[in-house]
């Protein structure tokens, strides 16, 4: 089933052109990267699902309707349905609140079900964060701990979708691996979709992937599939361009 | 004579030591990289050795400069030091350039200055034939456009080459750079790899290369130190420290970057 699709969007902020007719469908269950270097225009692709910013042109559906950024009752739905993971966890959690205000917030405001309380502990054990984090400031944690905070609150919608921009890229190597590996337990029960530069971050958390030039899709389809026979150019020129470890000579 | 060596470095931050007694050496045309996750203080290591660590910090044992001591001298004494022996070039290239010069002036300046010290006048026409190789020897494509733009008005990439040719124009024997590539996208940050690699080969230039990034280190230098906490955990080849890693923490930290290299290697 089409959790969230793209039809023919262009977007532009002013007279720059940022998106150029993008067409996407994200299934449930089939993660997806949007892979992109800067100004390619995939955290606008992230702001247009997310219901952050309407297409100039084209439409945006999600959970079977279009997304109509304007009724408050259908974006309220539409934060059950899909919540946001940011790339940077030093300013993407407020540093007044302590935890549990952070992660009750969303509850009260999306008028969710169940106890409050309850539901944080949950998302918290569900990131592996000890329980007495609730009662702790932001500045008493990590990077990668605050990553895992943020994660934590998207969670307490119990969304079907996860967008994630670059929720790595900000993180040191051995932090970066641990929370891919979390985002990975996840992504069995959630869809995620993840913008990235990293073509090694797409490789490990989506099993399918656009490749966006300039505001354009320039290639699309399983993971695998592209890294193993790129066919844009442009593609073929991001792989070709990555760093390697060394690997031992016998 | 070594061309930089540093024995028993400290870096004393307001409240506690930061960088807890480092020692190294790097030979005339040797590529040293200085690799760590962030605040293992190796940023601050490098930036000591040219006297440039930020207000409210301290540098205490021996840093030797082409035989010069840079620990404890005042600014003005590490000027000369600077530029002929050493130069830097930042990670980030927009705030490392004035946003109200524009980019042929900020190039003009080392040039000029460069010229001044070795007794040479420098006309007009002169100084625009230098400012034009030094964008050549970069790749820099449409050099005369370049001159007259406005650093807001060229990509990232571009900016980060003109940092290189500034640095280079001074003409030092020692390149300092601090996560030069970190702040570009992967197309570009291999094209200012090949670019650096190629420079450094030409001009016989010693490299202090620091970054965070394990696969990059291994691309640019030949020995590498691998920083925790403020001090040097294991020093080696490169080759050797990343296949053969004996310290835990060097161990974690090769394991963490060939399981992410793991993820793309498995699908080719």
């Amino acid at each position: 089933m089409s959790l969230i699709s793209l039809k023919d969007v262009q977007f532009s902020y002013g007279d720059t052109p940022i998106l150029h007719g993008v067409s996407l469908d994200l299934q449930q269950g089939e993660s997806l990267g949007i892979l992109g270097e800067s100004g390619s225009g995939k955290s606008t692709i992230l702001r247009l699902m997310l219901g952050l910013t309407r297409p100039g042109s084209g439409v945006v559906t999600a959970d079977g309707s279009p997304l109509d950024t304007r009724s408050r009752a259908r974006m309220q739905a539409h934060r059950r349905f899909a919540q946001p993971v940011f790339q940077d966890p030093y300013t993407s959690l407020d540093p007044r609140m302590k935890v549990r205000r952070i992660l009750i917030e969303p509850h009260a405001a999306l008028d969710l079900p169940g106890d409050a309380g309850a539901e944080a502990a949950r998302v918290l054990e569900a990131v592996s964060l000890p329980a007495d984090s609730l009662e702790r400031y932001p500045r008493a944690f990590s990077g990668g701990q605050r990553q895992r905070i943020a994660i934590a609150r998207a969670l307490i919608a119990r969304p079907r979708v996860l967008l994630a921009d670059e929720p790595v890229s900000a993180l040191d190597l051995a932090t970066k691996v641990r929370v891919i590996e979390l985002l990975t337990e996840l992504s069995r029960e959630i869809t995620l979709v993840l913008v990235s530069h990293d073509i090694a971050i797409v490789a490990a958390l989506c099993p399918r992937m656009i490749v966006l030039q300039q505001g354009r899709i320039v290639e699309a389809g399983k993971t695998a599939e592209i890294l193993r026979a790129p066919q844009h150019p442009y593609t073929q020129r991001l792989l070709a361009s990555l760093q390697h470890m060394p690997v031992e000579t016998p | 004579m070594s061309l930089l060596e540093v024995k028993d470095l400290r870096v004393h931050g307001p409240a506690r030591e930061l960088v807890h007694g480092i020692s190294f050496s790097v030979e005339p045309g040797e590529r040293l990289g200085l690799v760590g996750e962030s605040g293992s203080g190796k940023s601050l290591t490098a930036m000591s050795t040219v006297g440039l660590l930020a207000h409210g910090l301290r540098a205490e044992g021996s840093v030797l400069l082409d035989g010069q001591q840079v620990i404890g001298k005042p600014d003005r004494a590490l000027v000369p030091l600077r530029g002929p022996v050493a130069a830097v070039v930042f990670q980030d290239p927009r705030s490392a350039l004035d946003p109200l010069m524009k980019l042929g002036e900020q190039l003009a300046h080392p040039i000029r200055r460069r010229a001044k010290r070795e007794g040479r006048s420098l006309s007009a026409t002169a100084l625009r034939a230098e400012q034009l190789r030094w964008l050549d020897r970069v790749s820099i494509a449409d050099p005369e456009r370049i001159l007259t733009s406005w650093p807001h008005e060229v990509s990232g990439g571009q900016r980060q080459r003109i940092a290189i040719a500034m640095a280079l124009a001074c003409g030092p024997r020692l390149l300092i750079a601090d996560e030069p590539t970190t702040a570009l996208d992967v197309t570009t940050q291999a094209e200012v790899l090949d670019l650096l690699d190629t420079l450094a080969r030409d001009e016989g230039l010693a490299l202090l290369f620091i970054s965070h990034d394990l696969p990059v280190v291994a691309r640019i230098t030949d020995r590498v130190i691998v920083m925790q906490q403020g001090r040097a955990v294991e020093e080696g080849p490169v080759h050797q420290v990343f296949t053969r890693p004996r310290d835990a923490y060097t161990q974690g930290l090769v394991a963490a970057a060939q399981q992410l290299e793991a993820a793309v290697r498995g699908m080719q």
